[in-house]
This record gives structure tokens, sequence and C-alpha cells, in this order.
């Protein structure tokens, strides 16, 4: 592990010492072993201080318990910061998934205005989805480059009606195969490459579509056209289903700005605002019955499983805040609804 | 009325019956780890700044400037008096407060109100006070350091000592430096008093303790023992500009002055210069950082951008 522990605990105003850091060291590198979706949800929530779902936090202080008997569920200051410095582990992983799902829940936690103990884990999250990404259109570049690995004249093998099946046959045999798979995996490798150069292409030319039409298919007419509450939404849901290669493009924000800034409306609105707007037909379409763990796309099911002005109570049990009369821009409203989405696709 | 004594009776027993301790329950009170209300130690801190975010306020000064009176007469303003904006709602360290706070009472017995020296190894220097501001409606949990001013003699012109001795004072919000207004008003004692304070920002800064803009809080202590001598224009000179001795200081540390009557805070001698306990734990309360709470965190410049899609989100980035 390269993170350090003592810096993190320090900016927390955590008063402690070498041994009992040394101790937590342990028991994050345990947990780091075996983390799924269910535990990133739950890490995020302990990072930002909310309750856990599934009893996690228990588990969460019993594997500190292990190492140090002293620890309790009270320090939730410590816990916090331990749970975001098991984050930060993840988020330098290679897992797209836990990545994927930290970071967006992360920055939902914060869309509802959840205060981490440490704002510097929270800009690492968010600045690894920025720079993912940018990576993937980044690293696009068609130079033609020759196959690696395999020399096709190592392959021949004589045809010799008189050669004895020995040993040193089967060897050769052996390795001709051992070639093809070098072969195959570079073949695969250069095909998974060009398919998603394909799909980056693809997505770019579907957002470059809708950018130019600027028009929704749920509503029958352009976002100009809807109030800018369900405008705002609508966007964020159209564009995600553009997206091929998650977590979409770089510029997305500046790509809904660019249709956003053309709304009469500009004024920031009540959350409740956003989400009364919403039709239901659209929320069926999105969600069918399930019941989803992110802001937006639960208090939309809330709102059509109770009706409009009835699901604030259930958010704000769910999120622990008073979001419903926070206000927000719509960009900032069309970006949260794109993440969720994304979300959603891609952990099919 | 009979009904009445019958449920009088039966509510006396009723808390008869209560107060009767089973042995087994005797054992698990025996066994509880409840705060004694000491000051507490390192690990005790450990302890609760793993549970509630801490203010700590490191209070440093020369033996006899009055740093455990300040601190104790702050827990005996929130005794005296109750403030709208700031309630005091609770201390893991009462009993410690306490402590402090008795020698300054008439029922000590002492024919005046002093403190006796803070022991130079003390393990427990740490006093706790929980405050809800009601300004911002949340709950400030504040550390003072109760340290020694022998180590601070030991520590203030060694970079060395500083570093082990006061091994937590780069976690500290607010650096509380000690002028003693006895001294500042001697003629032969004042430079003394000013040049300790000054050598100590600069090892503090050459330390590998040192944050830069450190909040350092630069108190005259006993003002109405300076507010005698307010008709001796040297003294009252040398005192008006005592900030003009720590202006090199001001590009690495957030320097603030202040003035306090520690022992007539509820009845000032000098009601112009000096600062009430209350507002100053008010200036404390006062959060010290400000959040970004930008969503948006632009990618480092130092890669240059070769897609253009990629450059069309930078290009075209909302404030």
């Amino acid at each position: 592990m390269e993170i350090n522990f003592a810096k993190y605990y320090r900016k927390a105003g955590i008063v402690c010492n070498a041994e009992t850091i040394s101790k937590r060291e342990l028991v994050v590198s345990q947990l780091l072993d075996d983390v799924g979706k269910e535990d990133v949800y739950n890490l995020v929530k302990l990072f930002f201080q909310d309750k856990c779902e599934n009893d996690y936090t228990n588990y969460f202080v019993q594997a500190f318990q292990q190492e140090d008997n002293l620890f309790a569920e009270d320090q939730t200051i410590e816990i916090s910061v331990l749970a975001g410095i098991v984050l930060l582990e993840l988020i330098n992983s290679d897992q797209q998934e836990i990545k994927r799902s930290i970071e967006i829940f992360t920055y939902s936690a914060l869309f509802i205005g959840k205060e981490p103990i440490i704002r510097e884990i929270c800009d690492v999250i968010i600045a690894n989805l920025s720079m993912r990404a940018r990576d993937n259109y980044e690293n696009m570049n068609f130079d033609g480059q020759p196959l690696k690995g395999v020399s096709v004249e190592k392959m021949e093998i004589e045809d010799d009606s008189t050669v004895v099946f020995d040993v040193e046959v089967v060897q050769k045999i052996n390795s001709v195969i051992s070639n093809m798979k070098t072969l195959f995996n570079c073949t695969k490798k250069l095909q998974d490459d060009l398919l998603q150069k394909q799909q980056l292409l693809h997505e770019e030319t579907q957002i470059m579509w809708w950018l130019l039409s600027e028009y929704s298919d749920d509503e029958g007419k352009k976002y100009i056209d809807i109030d800018t509450c369900n405008a705002a939404i609508l966007i964020g849901k159209d564009i995600a289903a553009l997206i091929q290669v998650e977590p979409g493009p770089y510029s997305i924000k500046s790509v809904m700005h660019h249709v956003i800034s053309k709304f009469a409306d500009q004024e920031e609105k009540r959350f409740v605002s956003y989400i009364d707007c919403c039709k239901d037909e659209t929320i069926t379409k999105l969600l069918n019955e399930e019941i989803p763990r992110t802001p937006i796309l639960f208090a939309l099911a809330m709102k059509k499983k109770v009706g409009a002005g009835n699901w604030e109570k259930a958010f704000n049990d769910k999120f622990s805040v008073e979001e419903c009369n926070k206000k927000h821009s719509h960009i900032e409203i069309a970006y949260q609804m794109y993440l969720e989405c994304i979300l959603r696709q891609f952990d099919k | 009325m009979e009904i009445e004594e019958k449920n009088a009776e039966n509510i006396f027993e009723e808390e008869q019956n209560e107060l009767e301790v089973s042995p087994e329950t005797k054992s698990v009170f025996e066994d509880c780890d409840l705060p004694l209300g000491q000051a507490l130690n390192a690990l005790e801190l450990y302890q609760l700044s793993s549970r509630k975010a801490i203010k700590l306020i490191y209070i440093l000064g020369p033996v006899g400037s009055g740093k455990t009176t300040f601190e104790a007469m702050i827990y005996e303003t929130f005794l005296k008096k109750i403030d709208e904006e700031l309630l005091f709602c609770g201390s893991e360290t009462i009993v410690g407060f306490e402590k402090r706070v008795d020698p300054l009472r008439i029922k000590s017995g002492n024919s005046h109100a002093e403190e006796p020296r803070t022991i130079e190894k003390e393990e427990r220097q740490y006093l706790h006070l929980a405050l809800f501001d009601t300004r911002i409606k949340k709950e400030k949990n504040f550390i003072f350091t109760d340290v020694s001013g022998e180590i601070f003699e030991k520590c203030y012109k060694n970079k060395a000592e500083l570093e082990t001795d006061m091994d937590n004072l780069d976690l500290a919000e607010h650096i509380v430096l000690f002028l003693d207004g006895n001294a500042l008003v001697n003629l032969e004692q004042r430079n003394g008093a000013v040049i300790k304070a000054q050598t100590m920002l600069s090892t503090l800064k050459n330390s590998l303790l040192f944050r830069r803009r450190m909040r350092v809080e630069i108190i005259i202590s006993k003002n109405d023992v300076v507010f005698k001598h307010k008709d001796e224009t040297k003294v009252m000179e040398f005192i008006e500009n005592i900030e003009d001795k720590f202006r090199k200081f001001e590009k690495d540390f957030d320097l603030n002055y202040f003035r306090v009557e520690a022992l007539h805070d509820l009845n000032l001698k000098d009601k112009e210069k000096s600062t009430h306990l209350i507002d100053l734990m008010k200036f404390w309360s006062q959060d010290s950082s400000t959040v970004n709470k930008s969503m948006q965190k632009p990618i480092e410049n130092n890669v240059c951008l070769k897609n253009e899609f990629n450059k069309f989100g930078e290009r075209n980035r909302y404030a």
C-alpha cells in the first residue's frame, strides 16, 4: 500500500501514534482482498458518515477489532477516514466496475450535500472519473502497428512422411501451438482495441447528431420547448443512452451545457421541482419496478410509486438529508442524471 | 384522599426498589469504562478525536504568564453566564477544569487567586470543552492543551525539543502565544518577553511541525495590570505597537492579537481594549476551512490534449 495513513489521520485531526496506524494498515490490506459492488456502496456511505445497509458498519468495525480490541463503532471520524483510505486504494486498482461505482456513488453523495471529513480523497476520486473519460478518447490513435510477438517462419513443419513421431516432433508441434496461442491473443487484443475505437467513434457521432438536433424522443419536441426542469432530467437520460464506452466522454458536461444554455429560464430550482415534473411514463420506461440507490433515480421511482409531493419523506429517510429544499442548476441535475444512468447501464 | 395516600406509598416503594443495586449490577458498573473527568492523556485524546471532530487550541507561554488561569476562567465563564450564541454542551474533563478553577475560588482559602505551577511532565494535559454554536447550529469540540511553562522554555529556541515535546502542534487549529502583561509593563522584562515569543515563531517556522499560514493568536494576558499603567506613555506606546514586533512573521502565519483579563472577565477594567473570553471562543468557533464545493475538478493541465472532442470540453468549460 502506498497511501500515507498518518497524513490522512492528521488531515482529519485524529491524534494517534505509529503503533495504532500500523494496526490499521494491516486490516485495510486484508479488507482490499474481497470487495464487491455492495461493499463499495457501503464504504462510500461510511466515508460520508452515513448509515450503512446490511450491517456493513458492524462488519467493518469487527475487522479492525481483530487487531485492536479497543476499536469501537462510535469512532465515527476514524471509521470515515479508514473507509476513505480503502476507497482510495480501490480507485487505484484495475477493477473498472468497482472504480465506476466508487466514482458515481461519491459524486452522488456530494450532489445531495454530504460533506466528507477529508475533501482531498473526494477530489482524487472525482478527478479519476474525469481522467478515465479523457483517456478513452485521448488514447485513440490509428497508426498502423504490426502484429508483434509471433514469427510466421517458426510455425512451419516440413511435410515428410519419413519423419518419426518422436520427442523432437512433439516439441515442434507444441511450439507451433504456443505460437498460435500468442497469435490468437494478439489478434484478440487488436480486435478488442479496434472494437473500442469503433465504439468511441460511433458514440462521438451519435452525440454530435444529438447535439445538432437537441430533440427529446420521449416528448417529441426540442428540449427548448419542454419545461426546463423536465428537460434537464431528459437530457441526462438521453445522452447516457448514447454512451458506448463508460464513463463516457470527458466533454459531456460541456455538450449538455451547449444545449442547456439556450433555455430561457436559467434559474436554479429546488430538487423537488425537477422530480415532480417528470412524467410517470418516462420513469416507467427507465426503471420498471426497481428502486435504485442513487438520489435522482430513487426520487423518480418514489415519485412514481407514491405521487408528486409525497416522495420527499422517503427520500429524506433514505439519504439522511433535507435535500428536497436544496437548489440545483439545470446542468447539475442533467449531469447527475447522466452519471446515475451510466451506472445503471453498465452495471447490468 | 385514601387512594392518593396509597399511591404515594407505592411510588416511594418503587423508588426504593430501584435504588437497590444487585451484586451482578454492581460488578457491571465496576467494569464500566466511564471517563473519570480528568484532563485527557494522549491515548484518551486519540479516542476522543476518533469520535468527534476536535479543534485543538495549543496554548503556549512562559511560566506564570496566565495560561492555566485563562483555561480555567473560560470554563468558569460558562458556569457564571449563559451566552445566546455559544452554549455549553458538555466536557469530558470537568474534573480537570474544576481542579484548575478551584485555587482561584474564595472557598479554596488562598489569600489571592493564583494557579499552582503546571507540572512539567504532566501527561494529562488536554482539556475538553463542547460548545454548541447557535449561529451555525453545530457542536464544536475544543481541546485546550495545558503545557507547562518549563516545556515552553525548553522548546521555544530548540527545534528538536519542540518537535519531540509538542508533536501535535501541527494539528492545532489555533496556536495561542501568551505575552505576560506583568512582564510587558516592566521596562527590564518586556523586551525579553517579546523576544521569546518571536523566537518561538522562528523555531516553529523552521521545524517539521510548521504548516503555511498557521493561525496564531498573540494574547497579552493580565491586561488589567497593563491598564493600571495607562498613564505611563512609554509603557503604553510599547504595548500599542506590539504588532510591529511581529510584522515579519505575517507572511508565514495568520496572526491575530488580543488582550485579556482572565480573572476579571466579567467586569473588565479596560473595556475598550480587552476581549471577553466568550468573544475569543466565538472567534475560535468560526470554521477555518473554506471547502471548495465545485463538483467538477479540472484535470491537471500538464497533459496536452490531442483529441478534439476532449478539447471541446476544455474550450467550453462553463463557470
